[in-house]
């Protein structure tokens, strides 16, 4: 008995070990957000005893664009994912029609495509979805449209213009509209609602396919169309499923680093990845507010992690045994 | 024919595709045509800007004898050997642990604090990290606390431990998503198997050894091969820890060097030849570690 205590006692000494090591980094960051740098230099190690806030309203300034950005890019991705690829999934696991299987496996191959492989050819893509009409002509020519040629189109608002593809430009004759995908949020959103739809199908694919089918029979017979189907019977059985996917897709495209690196320029449509490396390398030496920086840009996610926690552990391993 | 003529019109017909279609345009769009657009691209000098000119397999040819690429090859194994080696088992101890925790309320809590780090974002992690090994680090903080002063060194800047720096980022790994797939393991074993190596008297070690570890191999098997994946397309951590692969080329990792020929020097031939050349390596890993699992399972099916 005594030597079952004993290992217990062991047992439970290396999994603090092993807490603190892994939480020490994190500890350290929220402690050093803390500190002025004075302080930091003082007191390296312990957390400081007066909290030196002013990191924090210095990082907001910095980062609440950045941020900004990435909870609209993660959340457009989120539904566009969640939106496509279940309506996919419901004709891939419950409609019949010729093709359908030829279909499934197109889809699910892009898997197989791993993302070094197209990084610089989806660059090419997206700095090729570059067009400009040259509208002022057309619209001289439509009676009506004269005060469009003379005073051009309305201005972009402020606020609107990183989500903007469409802007416009003189160029001899008259107004270009000019659409371009580089160097807009689109730029990000569009390709990462692309690369989740191969897992997400997947997996929604395998759980359509498993619901009872008398359900949709009785449905069909009580006169509901496919889109009724879908809408009102096969969406919300899936709300477990479809939270999976969206945890996973906000999680990917709120780490990813490369891709908004190589497609955005201006540093007002910068995600939170690409502002928080800006940040850590204008403010050289200030520790405590790039350490709180990164203690804002964490938030978001550790709070919708502490919000479905249960879901969460659930979820994550959902997908991963069905090799 | 005529039967499927029949069931073909009591289907749904072109509804079906009209509901796969955004999908099927998305995915043409961003993966597949920049997939084919890629082994196009590996056998032309494309110079950003530029008309495409085809070279063959010339890129081929030089990658071979590229010195920084072989150097990012070197470095990509010896990480590879650092990550199959401690860093695929260490969740696994944590995983243990946790199962082995008294009560089923414990164990739950214990597995959403582990799992906390995970949802920290990874430009977090890597910043957190690059502050670790600075001169302001911990690292060098430490050394000098326990007066062993005279072992700093820029960690990430000299040539003989950057490498091995990188390899601890994230140290002692054992938190996050391969923690939980063990776990989810371990707790899919069935009680009464469990109960049988109890009986039976099998120490912690042994029944861990010839009961848990035989029952977790398709826990293992996948995270090795997410592993594999995972860190031959890895090179967001150079970028962020060492910037450019340096000092000279001792983090230098293939990705990395894609990625600068591509959006540096503005090389995208040569880059997508890169890409491809990582492409083919990883599909022929995924092939052959399948082709292994398929034999294993028909030797498995004969008698024992």
């Amino acid at each position: 008995m005594r030597r079952r205590a004993a290992s217990s006692m062991a047992r439970v000494c290396l999994l603090a070990v092993l807490g603190f090591l892994a939480f020490f980094p994190f500890l350290f960051m929220v402690s050093t957000s803390m500190k002025s740098i004075p302080e930091f230099y003082r007191n390296y190690w312990l957390p400081s005893m007066h909290p030196h806030w002013v990191n924090y309203a210095e990082a907001w300034r910095e980062v609440r664009g950045y941020l900004g950005n990435s909870i609209v890019v993660s959340s457009v991705s989120v539904a566009g994912v969640l939106v496509f690829s279940s309506l996919a999934a419901f004709a891939l696991g419950r409609m019949r029609f010729r093709g359908r299987q030829a279909l499934y496996y197109a889809i699910i191959a892009v898997l197989m495509i791993p993302p070094i492989l197209t990084l610089v050819p989806t660059f090419m893509v997206v700095r090729g979805m570059d067009i400009s009409l040259p509208v002022g002509e057309w619209a001289g020519r439509v009676p009506g449209l004269g005060r469009l040629v003379a005073e051009g189109p309305p201005a972009v608002p402020r606020w609107a213009a990183a989500f903007s593809s469409l802007s416009s430009w003189y160029a001899g004759a008259g107004w270009h509209l000019h659409f371009r995908l580089l160097d807009t949020l689109w730029a990000l959103i569009l390709p990462y609602i692309a690369g989740g739809q191969a897992f997400s199908v997947f997996i929604l694919t395998t759980f359509f396919r498993t619901m009872p089918g008398d359900l949709f029979d009785s449905a069909a017979i009580d006169g509901a169309s496919r889109l009724r189907q879908y809408r009102y019977l096969a969406l919300p059985l899936a709300k477990p499923v479809l939270g999976t996917v969206a945890m996973i897709t906000a999680l990917g495209t709120w780490n990813n680093f490369i891709w908004p690196l190589v497609t955005i320029s201006t540093p007002g449509r910068s995600v939170i990845t690409t502002g928080l490396l800006m940040f850590g390398s204008e403010y050289g030496g200030r520790y405590g507010a790039m350490a709180a920086g990164q203690v804002i840009a964490s938030l978001p996610l550790v709070v919708m992690f502490l919000l479905a926690t249960r879901v969460f552990l659930r979820g994550m391993t959902a997908g991963a045994f069905k090799m | 024919m005529r039967r499927n003529g029949r069931s073909g019109r009591s289907g749904d017909g072109w509804r079906g595709w009209l509901f796969v279609l955004p999908t099927l345009v998305l995915l043409c769009v961003f993966c597949y045509y920049p997939a084919a657009f890629a082994l196009r691209m590996a056998f032309a000098r494309w110079d950003i800007g530029g008309q495409p000119q085809w070279v063959g397999a010339a890129h081929f040819v030089t990658l071979m004898r590229d010195p920084v690429f072989i150097a990012g090859a070197k470095n990509l194994l010896r990480l590879l050997a650092f990550a199959l080696c401690v860093g695929l088992w260490m969740p696994l101890l944590a995983a243990e642990l946790i199962f082995h925790a008294a009560t089923e309320r414990r164990r739950y809590l214990l597995r959403a604090v582990f799992v906390v780090p995970m949802v920290v974002p990874l430009i977090v992690v890597w910043l957190v990290w690059r502050g670790i090994y600075s001169d302001a680090g911990a690292v060098t903080a430490f050394l000098e606390l326990v007066g062993k002063g005279h072992w700093i060194r820029g960690w990430l800047s000299d040539p003989d431990t950057a490498l091995g720096a990188l390899m601890f980022v994230g140290f002692p790994f054992v938190s996050g998503f391969p923690m939980l797939i063990y776990y989810a393991g371990l707790s899919n074993i069935s009680e009464s198997v469990l109960d049988a190596a109890r009986i039976d008297g099998a120490s912690t070690l042994g029944a861990f050894r010839h009961v848990h570890l035989p029952m977790i191999r398709p826990q293992v098997r996948l995270l090795a091969i997410l592993t594999v994946l995972g860190v031959v397309q890895g090179y967001e951590a150079v970028y962020v820890l060492t910037g450019d692969g340096g000092p000279g080329y001792c983090t230098m990792v293939p990705g990395l060097y894609m990625y600068q020929n591509g959006f540096s020097y503005g090389k995208m031939g040569y880059a997508s030849a890169i890409g491809l050349v990582m492409f083919v390596a990883i599909l022929a890993f995924t092939l052959g570690v399948q082709r292994y699992l398929r034999g294993e399972a028909e030797e498995g099916r004969g008698p024992r």
